[in-house]
């Protein structure tokens, strides 16, 4: 009867480890995938920036027109590496609302 | 002071030159030589015993190979798995590349951003000619944002285009500022140590946690570089919604 009962409790305790472990590896996994994404968005505003304002210049120097197309290029530039930044943010944000809903789910469950 | 750029110098080993160009062996060469060296030993030890249960190499190469199939399915689906030997041929390259850049003396190729900007230009010339085999002509519908009014278009398919094709010059440009930046860095720092005397010690703490900051950058910017360019070939694999 006392075996059974010491089962029963390394049972819960380990069942505590593994939960508490879980949380954890996630914690780690959330804060790694984070900074990822930051290093990933930071150089997106800058390139898109110079690379505007370049192929302006370029074409400026090809069409004679200096500096209209460079400020319409520099406009665009931006635009696009904003338009780059919100749709890798988009994705990760879509992810993780479904998992916070999942979360919520689960925890209504137990 | 030594100059902390000077480590990046290109110098040429074995000068061969064809046609005017010149493609002479060079350090940045012999270290490339290396990167792949290392990268196909990894492999081969991790195959050459091959057991159920999986020895130290074998471990090592199937949780590279594991990571990147994962990586590649969840962001491109599961007929992107043909791509997997690719993706982790670049992957394995850039990782090792960046992290062999932090050994003393070594030499780090993607310092470079010719090096990086060709890794990038091939990815993305490839995943454009997938995206025609693949859609036909349906594939510039990228830049066609659906559910928006005309006279929208006219501004926002110019954005989408430059959006587009900044994206292997953002991928090149972000792998390479961040390994030159961290390694003229510890230069600087190096220097500092030196120059300071006895209270040098304060910069060669500061440089003693940002190697080990910069191993985490190594292979975070290896792991960044893989996932966008599995990204970038989901919109190539699949039509635009």
């Amino acid at each position: 009867m006392s075996d059974e009962l010491e089962e029963q409790k390394l049972d819960a305790r380990l069942e505590q480890l593994r939960r508490e472990r879980q949380i954890r590896d996630e914690a780690t996994r959330t804060a790694g995938r984070a900074m990822g994404i930051g290093f990933r968005i930071g150089i997106e505003l800058v390139v898109g920036v110079a690379v505007g304002a370049a192929i302006g210049w370029a074409l400026d120097d090809w069409l004679g027109t200096r500096p209209w197309i460079m400020i319409v290029g520099f406009l665009l530039g931006f635009a696009a590496g904003l338009r780059n930044v919100f749709r890798s943010v988009e994705k990760y944000d879509r992810k993780w609302t479904e998992a916070e809903a999942a979360d919520k789910r689960q925890g209504k469950d137990e | 002071m030594a100059n902390p750029l000077q480590q990046f110098e290109i110098v040429p080993k074995i000068p061969l030159e064809v046609g005017g160009y010149d493609i002479s062996f060079t350090n940045s060469s012999i270290w490339m030589v290396v990167v792949l060296t290392l990268a196909a030993g990894i492999m081969f030890l991790g195959v050459r015993k091959m057991s159920l249960v999986p020895g130290r190499w074998q471990n090592l190469a199937e949780l590279l190979y594991e990571t990147i199939e994962e990586t590649l399915v969840s962001s491109a689906g599961a007929e992107a798995r043909k791509f997997v030997p690719i993706m982790l041929t670049v992957f394995l390259f850039i990782l090792l590349a960046n992290l062999v850049g932090l050994v003393p003396y070594s030499f780090t190729v993607t310092s470079h951003i010719i090096v990086t900007l060709a890794m990038a230009l091939v990815g993305f010339s490839a995943i454009v000619i997938i995206g025609f085999i693949k859609q036909g002509p349906g594939f510039l519908k990228m830049f066609m944002p659906s559910g928006v009014p005309i006279p929208m278009l006219i501004l926002l398919v110019p954005i989408e285009i430059v959006s587009f094709f900044i994206r292997p010059i953002t991928l090149s440009v972000r792998l390479f500022a961040n390994m030159m930046a961290g390694h003229v860095l510890l230069k600087v720092f190096a220097g500092f140590v030196i120059s300071l005397g006895v209270f040098g010690i304060v910069p060669l703490i500061g440089i003693v946690a940002m190697t080990a900051l910069e191993v985490l950058i190594a292979v975070l910017q290896a792991y960044v570089f893989t996932v966008l360019i599995c990204v970038y070939l989901n919109d190539a694999l699949h039509a635009h919604h």
